[in-house]
């Protein structure tokens, strides 16, 4: 016999008109290996087919079943329910537009923040399928690697106070990853370029340093050496900065 | 977050606020750790005291020094003022997502702007009685902490040494490659070093003050 788990969850469809938000109590016996996406799946299988929550994968890569557990963000499918306490509370993660109960869309805030931050390799080369791909050295590839890591979970954005205040505020997982833009020698932008996008308060220069992102994020991602390189780059490029110009001027050559 | 900024700003103000904000806090950290040390003399008996105030005071130092911290901490509210959350769903917001998570260096922070304008009013204070009673003599100083400041100047160290050591604490998270349980730890040691040392002084000048 395992544990009894009892669990609290924010129920609320806005796109059911009748229903008002609230919490809800479901009690399930605890099976071993057990994870909340277990948990969920079994509640709504057992208890309440109308409960919406997202999973796809169920091996952290997806980054769609981030929620507050217990008031912190975590990934459903990687937080066991060994590892919490006989109650525990789930609310979706906040910020981010409530689809229904513990299903958030993130997916619209992370295409605006790409679209906003040009968050893409930007290169005057055009793609040919026919010749070979460049090669990188290695310790330049496992640098890029360890930024782009980041499932877009949309964690260290709900454990931001900082995006909570401003909501302009690219947040950590925004600055990692134009992060991988500036360590990519494929890119093509200038350092003034780079500077327009992130050095700004909305940018690097906003990041306070409350390191909710990183004490929060699922895949344990560097993301404080991450802010503390942009912010270093990015103030030696504003302070060698020199207007319009330089845009071109100190555009990488290839 | 889909609001378009204005193009006519210079793109590097917030760079140099950034700047401005952790030179200034540097500078004033280093000014808390100087007065600390001129204040501790008072252990060694009022003359030591008073000579190096006096010195202090023949040379300029003591005059110009005020102005220039003041101006230092001008700087520094100034640029670290844009930080401070407006109006009241912020400040909620703030301690509600340091709450939720029970989040050490959230709440670090949001204390920070509660210790921020404490330091604001009391410092000012300070100053101004100090400045008020000029010039700076033990017997003054001895007299006002055993008569009536004891516990305002409790209060101003507490908040100034937490204000500066969270402060520190998070530039070099900010800034630098240190592990940060090493720099918690390495900037608690500081702070309570500079505060036995504040203590000390403090304790100094009551018993002088008693003695008078």
């Amino acid at each position: 016999m395992g544990r009894k788990l009892t669990l609290d969850i924010f129920r609320y469809n806005p796109s059911a008109g009748w229903t008002k938000p609230g919490m809800q109590t479901f009690e399930l016996e605890e099976t071993p290996g057990m994870n909340v996406f277990i948990a969920l799946t079994r509640i709504r299988e057992e208890h309440d087919p109308s409960l919406l929550f997202d999973f796809v994968c169920r091996t952290a890569l997806c980054g769609s079943c981030g929620m507050l557990i217990n008031g912190k963000p975590r990934l459903g499918c990687k937080t066991f329910t060994r590892d919490l306490p006989a109650r525990t509370t789930l609310f979706p993660l906040p910020l981010f537009k409530l689809i229904g109960d513990l299903s958030v869309d993130t997916g619209t805030w992370f295409r605006l923040l790409a679209l906003r931050t040009g968050a893409w390799l930007h290169t005057s080369r055009a793609f040919a399928h026919s010749i070979l791909e460049e090669r990188m050295d290695n310790e330049t590839a496992l640098k890029i690697f360890e930024a782009d890591r980041c499932i877009e979970c949309g964690c260290c954005i709900a454990a931001c106070a900082k995006v909570h205040v401003q909501d302009e505020f690219i947040g950590a997982a925004g600055i990692n990853r134009l992060a991988r833009f500036l360590l990519d020698p494929r890119d093509e932008r200038s350092e003034a370029q780079h500077y327009e996008v992130l050095g700004s308060e909305d940018g690097i220069f906003g990041c306070m340093g409350l390191m909710g992102c990183m004490d929060n994020c699922p895949k344990d991602l560097p993301l404080r050496d991450q802010l503390a390189y942009v912010r270093r780059r990015m103030t030696a490029a504003g302070l060698a900065w020199g207007g319009k110009e330089d845009g071109s001027r100190n555009r990488k050559t290839k | 977050m889909v609001r378009a900024k204005a193009l006519d700003q210079n793109p590097r103000t917030d760079m140099y606020l950034e700047l401005t904000g952790f030179t200034s806090g540097i500078l004033l950290v280093g000014f808390l750790w100087v007065h600390a040390f001129f204040v501790v003399t008072v252990i060694f008996g009022a003359s030591t005291f008073n000579t190096l105030s006096r010195f202090l005071e023949q040379y300029y130092l003591t005059q110009v020094g005020i102005a220039l911290v003041f101006l230092i901490a001008v700087a520094h509210i100034g640029s670290v003022a844009r930080r401070i959350p407006t109006g009241f769903r912020e400040h909620r917001s703030v301690w509600r997502v340091a709450g939720m998570m029970r989040h050490t260096d959230t709440y670090g922070w949001a204390l920070q702007v509660v210790t921020g304008l404490a330091i604001l009013v009391l410092a000012a204070i300070h100053i101004w009685v100090v400045l008020i009673d000029w010039p700076i003599e033990a017997v003054k100083s001895a007299r006002r902490v055993q008569a009536d400041y004891l516990l305002f100047y409790i209060i101003l160290l507490l908040v100034a040494e937490y204000h500066s050591g969270v402060g520190i604490y998070r530039q070099f998270v900010k800034w630098a490659k240190i592990r940060r349980r090493s720099l918690g730890l390495a900037v608690g040691a500081a702070i309570a070093f500079i505060l036995a040392v504040n203590v000390g002084a403090l304790w100094a000048l009551f018993r002088l003050g008693c003695i008078r």
